[in-house]
């Protein structure tokens, strides 16, 4: 009997080992590559929130240290019927785990700690206040929930971190005038009173197990005599265990509201958030038809502009999924292009037939290729297996001053195969 | 084993050693099962209540918490009860919940996601389990365990646990907004699948008991708690007999 105990104990230890070493080395962190940004449908992508301007402050930080993520995005006027209206979002910021804590975020200068309502077709500007915490690279993407409809990630671009985790530091001050760290803050209240807890509990079950539990009380506890297993000291120190229980828990109730009288409920509330100040579209779009070569990765949208800018204008940017698709022969290629992730940019990837510029009141039919391999590699091509064959994005057009202007398309998107 | 034969008193005490070894070989895998199977169904069912700091808000983590965490203590009582007149069910169950709880909390949550653990502490539920077993057995009634035991199990979850969680409702001023320290944690710490409006759940009348709602909700808890537990008793009776080997054996 001995000899077998010895087995089956043998093999326990075994096959604990087995299962120890196969979650020790399951458990060594590798690099995180990205969010599967690109596995959400293109047409979310493409139609929901349409992210510009997107700047990091810096690509390596140390530990403690703050960089800013910031820019702006349209909420798409062409906004799926399939995906929920963005009445309800909150502005998120898309890291692998808090390896960097949020510090401040805005929305057109007010605080986003709130969610808020965001209207189609209105442009919003941002920016996250991200200070360091682990050390390593990181992919920081922006992202907004919302609510029903899901996150909806923007771009994204590795930031290195650099120092230790053991130096990080959190502190605020409370309003009754406590300075706090808030990665070690309650931690040992709460294990104290887990682990007092615990021992009460566990001294219970002691109590019980010490005794034969199974084979000697089930005939017993199956016959009519059954309750004959309790004895009086069970039901003394079970009175026991109960006055210790109610005590304790009156005691720690007791306790807390004399340390802490002040504590307040949960926050959680929605924020009100005006657009930016936005004048009539300027440079008004048609979309007449919208091609997508699958062999050549190729879209081609032939468009009606009507230039309302009182100067002349080149299409200088097709912007579509965090993908920007510029037209070398505008030149626009500045700091926040240059500062924009390489995959996410075609730096050469828009094409305009008969590239001429648009004279100011002038209305006419233009002809654009946004062609590139990021199509496949964002996988934004596989818009036309959606069930609502539709594209979209904004096109930034230029004066000759250096003036910017921003206008929606979308419009139904027909594949070519062959 | 030669001596045992020859000799009744030594056989009876070799047995007596045999059935306890038994019985603690039996317990390994109990525990294990109860374990899993209990931290599994808590996890999808309570959820982010119990994951998150900024979640143990006073309206839903106090009616949903007690209510869902009864169950096995009410199946455990029944099996361990009926067919050994043991009374420690609950407080077995919460504690192998807890032991789940605490491993996925500092190796999952903490060491790997890199969350503080101040975040991510479980919900204990320690005192109103053994005063479920302690009525249990004074009692030796299921009708009055389940109104006063499933009730105390309900009543006393947030007064035991508010004794570590009141430190982080300290108010903060931060970005321009009254917050607690537990909204700042939750806010700071980055959950990209934790989006701010998914907390906004205090909703309707409860308000019109001023800040009281607390206690109010705790004695819906308590009232949901009996009838919670009672189904539950009964489910224990469902899986604890032989009826799904008959004919196998």
């Amino acid at each position: 009997m001995k000899n077998i105990l010895k087995k089956i104990i043998g093999m326990g230890m075994s096959g604990v080992i087995a299962l120890s070493t196969v979650f020790v080395v399951a458990s060594i962190p590798t690099t995180v590559s990205a969010h599967g940004e690109r596995s959400q449908e293109p047409f979310l992508r493409m139609r929901t929130v349409q992210w510009y301007d997107v700047t990091w402050s810096k690509a390596t930080v140390a530990v403690n240290e703050q960089v800013v993520v910031k820019g702006k995005f349209r909420i798409a006027p062409d906004w799926p019927a399939s995906a929920a209206k963005p009445d309800v979002a909150f502005l998120n910021i898309s890291t692998p785990g808090p390896v960097f804590v949020r510090k401040k975020t805005l929305i057109n200068g007010v605080s986003a700690t709130n969610s808020m309502g965001l209207k189609l077709g209105q442009d919003y500007e941002w920016e996250v206040h991200l200070k360091a915490r682990h050390p390593g690279r990181w992919h920081i993407h922006s992202m907004l929930n919302v609510k029903d409809a899901g996150p909806i990630v923007g771009p994204g671009k590795y930031i290195e971190v650099t120092g230790d985790y053991a130096d990080f530091k959190n502190e605020v001050t409370t309003l009754t005038g406590e300075t706090v760290d808030l990665e070690h803050y309650g931690i040992k209240q709460a294990v104290m009173w887990h682990s007092l807890w615990a021992v009460i509990g566990v001294a219970w079950l002691l109590y019980w197990l010490a005794k034969p539990i199974f084979f000697a009380r089930y005939p017993v506890a199956m016959s009519e005599d059954g309750d004959s297993l309790i004895t009086p000291t069970d039901k003394k120190v079970t009175a026991g265990f109960l006055v210790v229980a109610l005590g304790l828990t009156f005691y720690g109730y007791m306790k807390a509201e004399a340390d802490y009288p002040i504590t307040l409920p949960l926050q959680a509330a929605m924020a009100n958030v005006d657009p930016l100040p936005q004048s009539e579209e300027q440079v008004k779009i048609k979309t007449e038809t919208a091609t997508y070569r699958v062999p050549g990765r190729a879209m081609k949208a032939t468009i009606t502009i009507t230039n309302n800018t009182g100067q002349a204008i080149k299409l200088g940017e097709f912007n579509t999924a965090t993908v920007r698709f510029i037209n070398p022969n505008v030149g626009i290629m500045d700091e926040t292009a240059k500062g924009y992730p390489d995959y996410l940019l075609a730096q050469e990837g828009l094409t305009v037939e008969n590239d001429r510029s648009i004279g100011p009141g002038e209305t006419t039919t233009l002809s654009f290729i946004a062609q590139d391999a990021a199509w496949e590699t964002e996988r934004i091509s596989s818009l036309i297996y959606d069930p609502d064959s539709h594209f979209g994005g904004l096109l930034f057009f230029y004066g000759a001053d250096g003036t910017r202007y921003i206008s929606n398309i979308h419009g139904s998107l027909i594949p070519k195969f062959i | 084993m030669s001596e045992a034969i020859e000799n009744p008193a030594a056989d009876l005490a070799y047995s007596g050693k045999v059935s306890r070894a038994l019985e603690l070989l039996i317990l390994v895998p109990v525990v294990l099962v109860v374990l899993g199977s209990f931290h599994l169904h808590f996890m999808l069912t309570a959820g982010d209540w119990d994951f998150w700091l900024d979640w143990k808000d006073r309206e839903w983590w106090v009616t949903l918490t007690p209510v869902l965490a009864i169950t096995y203590c009410g199946a455990i009582h029944y099996i361990l009860w009926k067919h050994f007149r043991l009374p420690f069910g609950a407080t077995f169950a919460v504690g192998t919940l807890l032991l789940g709880e605490w491993i996925v909390r500092v190796v999952g949550f903490s060491m790997w996601s890199n969350f503080p653990i101040n975040m991510v502490i479980p919900a204990h539920f320690w005192g109103g389990a053994i005063a479920l077993d302690c009525i249990l057995l004074l009692t030796r009634s299921l009708l009055l365990t389940g109104f006063l035991g499933a009730s105390a199990f309900a009543l006393m979850f947030f007064p035991q646990n508010w004794a570590w969680l009141a430190a982080f409702h300290v108010p903060v001023e931060m970005y321009g907004s009254t917050m607690t320290l537990a909204d700042l944690i939750g806010f700071e710490y980055i959950r990209t699948g934790t989006p701010e409006y998914i907390r906004i759940i205090e909703r309707g009348t409860l308000r019109t008991f001023g800040q009281h709602s607390t206690p109010v909700s705790a004695f819906f808890a308590a009232f949901l708690s009996v009838f919670v537990y009672i189904g539950w008793w009964f489910i224990g009776k469902f899986f604890s007999n032989t009826n799904y080997y008959a004919g196998r054996i």
